[in-house]
């Protein structure tokens, strides 16, 4: 028998598959809670910032007074800031877009709840200090941090992404897989930092492919990726993931100053 | 009457943070989630769940999700991730756990006259049983590319979402598998 006509066999099987729930209810009404979850926060957030306009207001109105005599008046209300205007005048609700947004690397969060998410410990580069941007990516499954940091001496804007450099964190290995995430026109050098197994991949851009602590290898090809990238296997289960404009020296450095 | 949203209107709207647009994207996609989930944990209730959780979490990831792309694989991905952990959760080899159905569901025509031999029934009816404990003996990763693409008729490129592999990746896997059930069904395989 021809594959096709066993092909068209399965096809044709009549299959009596369980019915499906409607689950669109439960998810509308889930989002809903989380989204009235996140209300009181902001809340929090405008109490804080009424307190600090009340504050200022009585700060400027003390000087406005000891200052009503002086012609500079209106200049010392200048300095001050008053009529507060990022305070008196802010949107509550506006969003914020942290740096990085719009790269697609997950959700924007901070560093102390990407920390409290994640079951593995998230390093900060010491030779950076604390990220501009931090995300948490669960689209594929075993949790990544990434942090994206802004341009800076020593860290050029590099032309795919916008930002300095970005660093994924998670569990998992790359290698074996790492050759197969190279594609023609990508070199792979193979170093060590801090006594851990690490590749350098320069050349032509390339996917990002590795194999989660639990479950199946995955391959992360969005087109964001960029040409040079470091690639570091801990020995404690964290595979480190550096991108940017930046040279093997500069990006092991970087990598070696993880606490 | 106003002319439903197109999906990807729709899209734009959830990603405004428009949950009534999003309950309509779930409703639309729901069913083939659900049985994607079904083949992957093997268990409707988990599955069930496995669907909830991953239309949750489609949702905070609209963001990402690059406008002008077909949802049905993004979300499938999705889906199946979800289904994958509650099976690895579970700890439990998947059955298959469809039937086929007794009988094809009656169609519209007129009924075969009574005298119509039931010789080709039944021996179809043994040839759909022999298919289906075939495939109930094949790996799990066989049999679960020979549902996606065949049962389920998921297209080559949501199946390798749901399979979180390649596309060609997804056309060898499905040729070695049908190899394997001719061989399980003791098709010729010459």
């Amino acid at each position: 028998m021809s594959p096709e006509r066993l092909e068209r066999e399965l096809r044709a099987l009549p299959v009596a598959w369980p019915p499906a729930p409607d689950v669109a209810e439960a998810v509308v009404e889930r989002l809903r809670a989380e989204r009235a979850q996140a209300t009181p926060a902001r809340a929090a957030w405008w109490r804080t910032a009424r307190a600090w306009r009340a504050a200022l207001a009585a700060l400027a109105a003390a000087l406005a007074l000891t200052a009503a005599i002086e012609p500079a008046r209106s200049a010392v209300l200048d300095w001050l800031g008053f009529g507060a205007v990022g305070i008196e005048r802010g949107e509550p609700d506006a969003p914020v877009r942290p740096l990085g947004a719009g790269l697609d690397l997950g959700d924007p969060t901070t560093l102390e709840d990407a920390r409290a998410a994640v079951p593995f410990p998230v390093r900060v580069p010491a030779a950076l200090g604390p990220p501009d941007g931090v995300f948490l990516d669960t689209a594929l499954g075993a949790p990544i941090v990434w942090f994206a940091y802004r341009p800076r001496p020593g860290l050029p804007r590099a032309g795919e992404t916008g930002v300095g450099l970005l660093v994924a964190q998670l569990e998992g290995r790359a290698e074996p897989l790492v050759e197969k995430t190279a594609g023609p026109g990508t070199t792979i050098e193979r170093l060590r930092i801090g006594g851990d197994p690490a590749m350098w991949l320069a050349g032509a851009p390339h996917g990002f492919a590795y194999v989660p602590l639990a479950g199946e290898p995955r391959f992360d090809d969005r087109e964001r990726l960029a040409a040079d990238v470091l690639l570091v296997d801990r020995r404690d289960g964290v595979l480190v993931r550096l991108e940017g404009e930046i040279d093997r020296a500069t990006a092991a450095r970087i990598a070696a100053s993880l606490r | 009457m106003r002319r439903p949203d197109s999906e990807p209107e729709l899209v734009e709207r959830a990603r405004a943070r428009d949950l009534a647009a999003y309950g309509e994207l779930v409703r639309t996609h729901q069913e083939i989630a659900f049985r994607t989930a079904v083949l992957i944990c093997g268990d409707p209730h988990e599955a069930e769940e496995a669907v909830q959780d991953a239309f949750v979490k489609a949702y905070r990831a609209l963001p990402r999700f690059k406008a002008g792309r077909p949802l049905r694989p993004w979300l499938l991905a999705i889906v199946a991730n979800e289904a994958r952990n509650r099976r690895r959760a579970a700890g439990r080899r998947t059955k298959l756990a469809l039937q086929v159905a007794e009988q094809v569901p009656a169609a519209d025509h007129a009924p075969a006259p009574a005298d119509a031999e039931p010789e080709p029934a039944a021996l179809a009816a043994e040839r759909r049983a022999a298919l289906v404990a075939g495939l109930e003996r094949l790996p799990e990763r066989d049999r679960t590319v020979i549902a996606l693409r065949c049962l389920l008729d998921l297209s080559e490129a949501e199946t390798a979402a749901a399979l979180g592999v390649r596309r060609g990746t997804v056309k060898s896997r499905l040729s070695r598998a049908l190899d394997r059930l001719r061989e399980e069904v003791g098709d010729d395989v010459a």
